[in-house]
């Protein structure tokens, strides 16, 4: 009889667990082939931080670590319907635990290159307070507000803290550093460099596909920039409009971008659009 | 009868009340859920598993302190067990104290035989692939698992404090368990408000309010440090660590005089 409160509790918790199985998966079947959409969107939101502080016990480190799955398990199909929803989790797993190795790499990966810059570099800017240790956050941070933003102080700076941070590579950084402030770098060619080497390393057959269709748009930007450079030697004068391109028979056609954000043409250069993210601006 | 014999009564009481089964269904849980988030992770399995291990290891050692406290303390008075176990001359609070330290000591233990398993799963794991950053085990491990043991041993003392005072058993988990879910997450909470302007109209009149919580309660989550473990990086302790860790100590022991307290003021009827 001394047991009996253990056994008690024990069933109640067992009990409990099974009836939330039992639900969930009467909700996966519950829904008509035509409404599963409707469910898919609705899956897409993101409970904010405090709040999932205190449902997981208080514990942060739990929280980032399953929204980080969630993450994760984003498939293909549905990748351009939840760019947004994408944003917002990484964004999430960065306030809970800015550490988080997974969520810095895909972020970085998945929202920067996926036009969404400005929300990749401020999960990296926590990645680089965070992981006090790491060259590569401040690098790839450093890199995107060279190569998305043109902006070169910024650059610089986290340019230099990666040297500071590196052992091997510490002279190619301050290589790098120098290059940036001379506005001389070939970044084109070393972000399709780093797109392809991330791809070839890649071993789940969904995440290299969409490697793939990222170093695409990226190549798509190198063809412009270099027929501007191309125009601009053969003429003597800067590029006015990207359609000179066309007319002047230097592009027989605009290059495809195949995740269709599409290139914009800002204060005489050839940048990645970026998406446009309902609900974003507010951060 | 010594503290000791209350001791030895509390062990056999647990060992009665399935105390190795449960713990070994909690170790498997432990286990199979690191196991399971490690599948998740492309860049650092070894850590995610600790991660994810060591919050089961917070979540679940909890639960068995209540059990212990519902089934060392609450049944003594519910049962009249207290008619042979307080008739002996000797003072109330040996058997409050015994009972408490066969609780810490059972508890104890599970988390030790917890840790070494959670430490080996994640070592096989790390052994696969190596990360950037490596998870280390040594040191910092034990430093992270020394603050879980005073969290744990707060827990057990707001369980002890409730089973003396408290009129029903189940009063012990709903209690132990808010008071757990508060104290864990509220300065959380708070350091996350600060960047989250824009969810609340009055953030800052919300956080001073919430920051009142400070003088009531202990601030566990200070206590998990378990970053400079899944880091390898001692750099990433809180500087304030020493005054954490003794404010909540003293607020543990605090509770325990209260519970001593009201022990020697119940009337038994």
């Amino acid at each position: 009889m001394n047991s009996y409160s253990i056994q008690a509790t024990t069933k109640l918790l067992v009990s409990t667990l099974l009836a939330i199985g039992l639900f969930q998966l009467a909700t996966q079947f519950r829904l008509p082939p035509a409404s599963r959409h409707a469910e898919q969107s609705t899956s897409t939101v993101v409970i904010s931080a405090p709040i999932q502080v205190l449902m997981y016990a208080g514990d942060r480190f739990l929280a980032a670590n399953l929204e980080a799955m969630r993450v994760a398990a984003i498939g293909p199909a549905q990748e351009e319907a939840l760019a947004g929803y994408r944003a917002r989790a990484h964004g999430l797993v960065s306030q809970l635990n800015a550490c988080h190795e997974d969520n810095l790499y895909l972020a970085n990966a998945m929202l920067s290159w996926g036009g969404s810059a400005d929300e990749g570099n401020t999960i990296l800017q926590r990645a680089t307070e965070c992981r006090y240790w790491d060259e590569m956050p401040p690098f790839l941070l450093g890199f995107n507000r060279y190569f998305f933003f043109r902006d070169f102080d910024g650059a610089q700076q986290a340019i230099d803290i990666a040297a500071a941070r590196s052992e091997e590579n510490s002279t190619a950084f301050q290589h790098m550093s120098i290059a940036i402030a001379s506005k001389k770098l070939n970044d084109e060619k070393m972000a399709a460099a780093y797109l392809r080497n991330q791809r070839d390393e890649a071993t789940d057959q969904k995440l290299i596909k969409r490697l793939d269709r990222r170093l695409k748009r990226l190549e798509g930007l190198i063809t412009l920039r270099e027929a501007q450079a191309h125009f601009e030697k053969e003429h003597g004068r800067p590029l006015a409009h990207p359609n000179e391109l066309l007319s002047s028979g230097i592009l027989d056609k605009p290059p495809q971008d195949p995740m269709r954000i599409g290139y914009e043409f800002i204060d005489g250069g050839f940048r990645l659009k970026a998406l446009k993210i309902g609900g974003m601006e507010i951060r | 009868m010594t503290l000791l014999s209350d001791l030895r009564t509390g062990i056999l009481l647990a060992r009665r009340a399935r105390y190795i089964s449960t713990s070994l269904w909690l170790l498997l849980a432990i286990l199979g859920l690191a196991l399971m988030a490690a599948q998740f992770s492309g860049r650092q399995p070894a850590t995610v598993a600790l991660d994810v291990g060591l919050s089961a290891i917070k979540l679940f050692l909890p639960l068995l302190i209540i059990l212990l406290a519902q089934e060392l303390l609450s049944r003594e008075f519910d049962r009249k067990y207290y008619l042979t176990s307080l008739t002996y001359p000797r003072p109330r609070h040996w058997l409050l104290l015994g009972r408490l330290s066969a609780i810490l000591l059972l508890v104890y233990s599970a988390m030790l035989v917890m840790a070494i398993a959670l430490a080996w799963v994640t070592s096989r794991i790390a052994m696969g692939y190596e990360q950037a950053t490596p998870v280390n085990l040594g040191s910092t491990y034990w430093v992270t698992l020394a603050f879980i043991a005073i969290d744990l041993f707060v827990l057990t003392a707001f369980a002890g404090l409730l089973a003396i005072t408290a009129s029903t058993p189940s009063f012990v988990l709903i209690g132990t368990l808010g008071f757990m879910l508060i104290s864990r997450s509220y300065s959380n909470i708070i350091a996350l408000l600060e960047r989250e302007r824009f969810l609340l109209e009055n953030t800052d009149v919300y956080r001073q309010s919430l920051g009142l919580l400070d003088y009531l309660l202990p601030d566990l989550a200070a206590l998990d440090v378990r970053m400079i473990s899944l880091y390898g990086k001692f750099g990433l302790l809180p500087t304030d660590w020493a005054a954490s860790l003794a404010a909540n100590l003293a607020y543990g022991l605090a509770l325990i005089i209260l519970a001593i307290f009201f022990l020697q003021r119940k009337r038994f009827s």
